[in-house]
């Protein structure tokens, strides 16, 4: 068999490596047994290198020298001092998996080389939260309009995390499955992609960058994670993963939202296609035959996302001809984490759903369960899809992506995460609001179901009520008399500002925020309620 | 077999009781003995029960060596590693053996040590099942044991792939030895629909119960399934009850289950061919565990039982369950919820029900004794050849030196050389094109019959004019050589053979140097193709693949633009690059233009939109065909190649080739893989992807290299040439066929 050979002209190479390929097949078992020993005895002293370059005390002083050289740094200081507190704290061992071509990345000779591989990616200053790691196509999707995000792919992750630094590193066992940039890792085909995942890890690791692994795939496929996910600092079960330690991570409604209403005689599934996948688990199939049966019988024809377009646009295509949309998969089993992104999204567009058992989309939108259709055994599945058709209204559409934005929006789901990981850094920063306030009425503030970040009094706060606010993290900035939009802009740090807020309607504050993100019309308010941004 | 071979088996296993590690040892010997084979089987422990070892003593050409009986063995206990090893080199001192075959990771590490080394075929399951789980000592007794070892036998090919991405010298010598299902000898049952079953359906389960293993769940299936409306009892065979330390009642728990569970009849435990009748007796078999399982590397002996009994299996859908019966096998389970569904399919459907049951067949067909033992026969050929008749007769062995300082091309061509009975092979390694050890040189120009110069070097050139007139000189030569000054001071009269690896290179040598062409023949490359046909993964159709990317005249630039048009097209097309990196290569990133190239091709990579992203590097290894096996489609962009393997390796992957047409691609791949130009090419390669051609043309890449350059053939070639000369014919026309 070949291996992959830079050239076949060996007068090019030089003579070590001439010798190296003769090891091979030399005679000699003795002279052979000899380099390996010097060759394990070499790697045995890096990774003692490696060890000492990891403990607790080589990084603090590392750090020090850093910051004293950079003023950049010495602002990070107390931060990266924390994370290495708080990674000795959890006495986290690094690992020292095997692997020879682990140490390929260590053997670049020339910086240009890793200057080359590394994308020319920057971390984002304007936003809140930096992830780089394995993900998803899908996830790297949602979570770019709000964090930054790199998605980097397996050769050259390590460097990206060095060369970036991160609030966290994802690995995303959905990044594993086949088409996605980390296809087959897992698999004992793909170890290459297993060891790429571990430098990942300890370049994480040697940043005091903590680790997540999100299992967002079945059983069976994230099994084979196993070794990874022992060491990584958390391990959550999103959509689709057995419940261990579940995690919703959420959706970018934006992303989803559509003004179209669709043709009644179209329904959308984005994701396995639980009429056609071979892999529709056992249980679900009759009641999918059942529902093939019906559609055909309604005259209804099922649209899936064109595989060949980029995913966003081809989602937003087939959503907009679709009047509903149906879940996948179809049901969500006992002891499996539920809500997946496209059911969300579907019901984000402002589209009924129809589907079988998924308690935890029926916990995050227990508000709005008319927009899902619930079909099961013994139901009328003709009169079920004939409500799927009916579209909501505008007031039942904003409801809908209000319950989403607040419950299972992205940036409430990274929040969630960075809150499990202790960190201070807050994803949700990005739908700050800073509202002007013309009274103290600080229970009706804190009864919103999308509490203020800001409070802009424009009359005096009594200290017991700012001491009530700051309590739930809200600051109270004092402004004196009414003020203009311009004013209160400049006065707020938030990146959004909402005014003539009817306080006694605890969604205010959510249902504008959820209007702003989806384009939705303007409710009807006694209110002049504006929200607006400062940017 | 045309020669008898000797062998010796030793599990490092106590053959008084019966467990899987004891059954892999009475099926190699059986497998060995069907070879014709004669077999030597060392116990490990004094004989108490006769039932396995019976068996074996009653299989042709196999002898039981009890060492405690016939007086080797130091007292009565249970042979320790080193004692094993030394026995197993008393034996083979007293008969040589041409293999010894072993099992256990402390065993064969010890063994590896030996006088053994070299003639070991190992197996080994007890290692790490993960790269990350894989420690550095591990690794290093894994290395040894691989360079001790002609073959590595390895249960799956999941762990075949593990150990060659993770043990470098276990790459070309891992060979897949999957469990042996023994053959029934009753009469199968006739299998009859279950729909209008008068009576209950008939589940049936086989071996441990434990924890993961979910048997305290299946007892209570025959009550779920009656709540249902479902008539259903299920057999249980087995006495192995585990204690489950954090939870000390879970054994009680599960023997009451057992003995009172509704529905369900325990049968305990009872021989091998009796559960197996009762298992055929039966009309669904269970094999659902828990999902911690389904990352295991091994695979279940109790599947392919009834698979080879045609009995449905209720199981659990993993990779390898889905590469062993298809994506589509009706009856795969995760919960309660589906085993429900998948009863009632196979009573109310049964079409599914004889489509599982034939899926099942089909899969564990390669399983039994017959199908393996003829997979053992092509090993054994391989590891020891039969005497050629081309040096058949002769009185003293052929004496071959191979003289070289790279031998990266010709190592399996020398494993084969040794390998073959009637042939002395030496070397004289050159530690660089240009220097030797001359006194070496002139020993071996004394001492051999046949001297092969690897690469037409300075080597071919002192050769030519230090042979004996009586000696055989043939040289193999590449593709540089070509444009080297010290050809012309070959002494061209004084080589009989000038082999060269395509016809175009043929000619071209005969052009450029002016030799006799009577003399300049051609053997092609060699592909093994057993070692490259493995299963692919999801989704290859659309991951184009490259290896070897450096120097920049192999053009990758090319292959970014055919990924570029295929993504305008289909934004599913990736690209997987095998190979370093210029900069891994000192003499080539020190050439102005090469860093200059590569700057271009890296920024394309980064900037533009069509393909960024989409490009993976994925290192560099002798581990090829593993990662073949997410590679649809190998390119060959190169401006040049005097062969280039990679198309060849593809092809045998199960992959298709897709090359451009530089000088002499025609003359060694058919013309319908070369394409004019990368558009031509992405058109090509989107066209058979979207009409759905892509698995019905890759088959057909398969056939074809396989019939152009077997690695049978070529060495067949190879030993022929050692003594004939071939005809010059050899280097007209082209080698695909």
């Amino acid at each position: 068999m070949s291996e992959p050979l830079a050239d076949t002209a060996p007068g090019a190479a030089p003579d070590d490596l001439a010798l190296a390929e003769e090891r091979g097949s030399s005679d000699s078992a003795r002279l052979r047994a000899q380099v390996r020993q010097a060759e394990a005895r070499a790697e045995r002293a890096e990774r003692a290198l490696e060890r000492m370059e990891r403990s607790a005390k080589y990084t603090v002083g590392s750090l020090l020298v850093e910051a004293a050289r950079s003023p950049r740094r010495l602002l990070l200081l107390p931060r990266d001092l924390w994370r290495v507190w708080r990674l000795r704290r959890r006495g986290r061992a690094t690992s020292a998996p095997a692997g020879g071509q682990r140490s390929r990345r260590d053997e670049l000779l020339d910086i240009d080389a890793a200057r080359l591989l590394v994308p020319r990616a920057s971390a984002r200053p304007d936003t809140a939260f930096a992830v780089v790691g394995a993900l998803s196509a899908s996830t790297a999707a949602a979570w770019s309009p709000y964090v930054a995000v790199t998605a980097a792919l397996p050769h050259e992750a390590a460097e990206t995390v060095l060369a970036l630094g991160a609030d966290v590193v994802v690995i995303e066992s959905a990044a594993a499955l086949p088409g996605e940039d980390w296809a087959f890792l897992g698999d004992p085909a793909a170890a290459d992609r297993q060891l790429a995942a571990q430098r990942l890890i300890d370049a994480a690791r040697g940043q005091g960058i903590p680790v997540v692994l999100v299992r967002n795939t079945p059983p069976a496929h994230t099994a084979f994670l196993d070794a990874l996910a022992s060491r990584c600092d958390l391990v959550v079960d999103g959509p689709g993963s057995r419940r261990g330690s579940p995690w919703q991570p959420g959706i970018d409604p934006a992303a989803w939202a559509s003004a179209a209403l669709g043709r009644d005689d179209r329904a959308v599934v984005v994701g396995a296609d639980p009429f056609a996948d071979p892999r529709t688990p056992l249980a679900d199939r009759p009641l999918a035959d059942a529902l093939a049966h019906a559609l055909r019988t309604a005259g209804i024809e099922t649209v899936t996302p064109d595989p060949r377009m980029p995913l966003v646009p081809a989602r937003r295509a087939a959503i907009s001809v679709a009047a509903f949309g149906i879940a996948s998969p179809l049901r969500v089993a006992e002891g499996t984490v539920g809500a997946s992104s496209s059911s969300l999204g579907i019901l984000a567009s402002g589209r009924r759903l129809v589907g079988g058992h998924d308690p935890d989309l029926d916990r995050l939108l227990a508000r709005a369960p008319w927009a899902q259709v619930m079909v099961g055994d013994g139901t009328d599945l003709a009169a079920a899809l004939a409500s799927a058709r009916v579209a909501l209204t505008d007031e039942e559409r904003r409801t809908l992506l209000r319950e989403i934005v607040v419950h299972a929006s992205t940036p409430v789901g990274l929040q969630d995460l960075a809150q499990r990981l202790g960190l201070r850094s807050r994803p949700v920063a990005c739908w700050d609001v800073a509202l002007a306030l013309t009274d103290a009425d600080v229970d009706a503030v804190l009864l919103q179901t999308w509490r203020p970040r800001e409070v802009l009094a424009t009359a005096a706060v009594p200290d017991r009520a700012r001491d009530a606010l700051a309590e739930h993290d809200i600051v109270v900035i004092p402004m004196q008399g009414a003020r203009s939009r311009d004013e209160l802009s400049l006065a707020a740090a938030s990146p959004l500002v909402a005014a003539q807020v009817d306080l006694s309607d605890r969604n205010a504050l959510a249902d504008l925020l959820a209007e702003r993100i989806g384009a939705l019309p303007a409710r009807a308010r006694h209110s002049d309620a504006a929200l607006w941004s400062t940017t | 077999m045309t020669r008898e071979l000797r062998a010796i088996v030793y599990g490092d296993v106590n053959l008084n009781i019966l467990d899987g590690s004891a059954i892999w040892v009475q099926s190699m010997t059986e497998a060995l003995s069907l070879c014709g084979v004669s077999v030597r089987v060392l116990l490990k422990a004094p004989v108490e029960t006769s039932r396995l070892v019976d068996p074996l003593r009653a299989l042709p050409g196999v002898r039981v060596v009890d060492p405690f009986i016939e007086g080797r063995a130091v007292g009565r206990s249970a042979l320790g590693v080193p004692e094993a090893v030394r026995l197993l080199e008393e034996l083979d001192a007293q008969e040589h053996a041409d293999l010894v075959v072993v099992r256990g990771l402390r065993l064969v590490t010890a063994a590896a040590a030996s006088s053994l080394a070299g003639r070991l075929w190992t197996y080994l399951t007890d290692i790490p099942q993960s790269p990350l789980e894989m420690l550095p000592e591990t690794q290093e007794h894994l290395e040894s044991i691989a360079e001790a070892s002609r073959f590595m036998l390895c249960q799956t090919e999941e762990l075949r792939d593990l150990l060659e991405s993770t043990v470098p010298a276990a790459c070309g010598r891992s060979v897949l030895w999957s469990p042996v299902v023994p053959e029934p000898d009753f009469t199968l049952p006739v299998r009859a629909p279950l729909v209008g079953r008068d009576g209950p359906v008939r589940l049936v389960y086989t071996g441990k119960f434990a924890p993961l293993w979910n048997t305290l769940q299946m007892t209570a299936l025959p009550a779920l399934l009656a709540e249902r409306g479902i008539d259903a009892e299920l057999h249980m065979i087995g006495d192995k009850i585990h204690e489950v330390p954090e939870d000390p009642d879970w054994s009680t728990r599960m023997r009451d289950a057992l003995q009172s569970s509704p529905g369900v009849v325990w049968h305990g435990g009872m021989p091998r061919q009796q559960a197996m009748q009762l298992t055929a007796s039966a009309d669904l078999g269970l094999s659902w565990r828990d999902p911690q399982m389904d990352a295991s590397l091994e695979l279940s002996t109790k599947v392919l039982e009834f698979g080879a009994l045609g009995v449905p299996a209720l199981l659990n859908r993993t990779p390898m369950h889905e590469h062993l019966l298809g994506a589509d096998y009706p009856f795969f389970v995760a919960d309660e919820d589906d085993i429900v569904a998948a009863v009632a399919l196979a009573l109310g459907e049964a079409a599914a029900y004889a489509e599982a049951s034939a899926a099942m067949a089909a899969g564990a067909e390669p399983f039994g004794m017959r199908a393996s033992a003829e997979r053992l026969a092509a090993l054994l050929q391989r590891a020891s050849p039969p005497e050629p008749p081309a040096i058949a007769g002769r009185h003293q062995p052929l004496r071959v030196c191979v003289a070289s300082h790279d031998l990266k091309f010709f190592s399996r061509l020398l494993d084969h050389l040794r390998a073959v009975p009637g042939i002395e092979v030496r070397l004289d390694a050159w530690s660089s094109l240009s220097t030797h050890d001359e006194q070496v040189s002139r020993e071996m120009a004394q001492w051999a019959d046949v001297i092969i110069c690897e690469w037409a070097g300075p080597n071919l050139v002192w050769y030519s004019r230090h042979k004996r007139a009586d000696q055989r000189l043939i040289v193999r030569l590449h593709r540089f050589e070509l444009d080297a000054g010290w050809l012309k001071d070959v002494r061209i009269e004084a080589v009989d053979q000038v082999v060269c690896v395509s016809p175009f290179y043929a000619q071209l040598t005969a052009q450029r140097t002016g030799w006799p062409a009577d003399r300049i023949v051609v053997i092609p490359n060699w592909v093994d193709v057993a070692q490259f046909a493995r299963p692919k993964l999801p989704g290859v159709e659309f991951t184009l693949g490259m290896i070897g990317i450096s120097p920049m005249r192999k053009r990758p630039d090319l292959g970014i633009e055919v990924l570029s048009a295929l993504r305008r097209r289909d934004r599913r097309y990736r690209l997987a690059v095998k190979s370093k990196l210029p900069w891994d290569y000192w003499w080539i990133w020190r050439k102005p233009e090469e860093r200059a190239d590569t700057e271009a091709l890296f920024q394309r990579i980064h900037d533009d939109p069509t393909v960024r992203g989409a490009v993976s590097f994925d290192g560099f290894g002798g581990d090829v065909p593993a990662w073949l096996r997410r590679v649809g489609w190998v390119l060959s962009t190169s401006d040049d190649e005097s062969f280039h393997l990679a198309p060849a390796e593809g092809m045998a992957s199960g992959a298709i080739p897709a090359l451009l047409p530089w000088p002499g691609a025609d003359t060694i791949y058919d013309t319908r893989w070369i394409h004019a130009d990368p558009a031509a090419m992405a058109a090509a390669i989107h066209d058979t992807v979207a009409s759905g051609r892509w698995a019905p043309t890759a088959a057909q890449a398969q056939r074809q290299v396989a019939a152009s350059f077997p690695l049978d053939a070529v060495c067949e070639e190879w030993v022929r040439v050692l003594v004939d000369d071939l005809s010059p014919e050899t280097a007209h026309g082209t080698l695909a066929r």
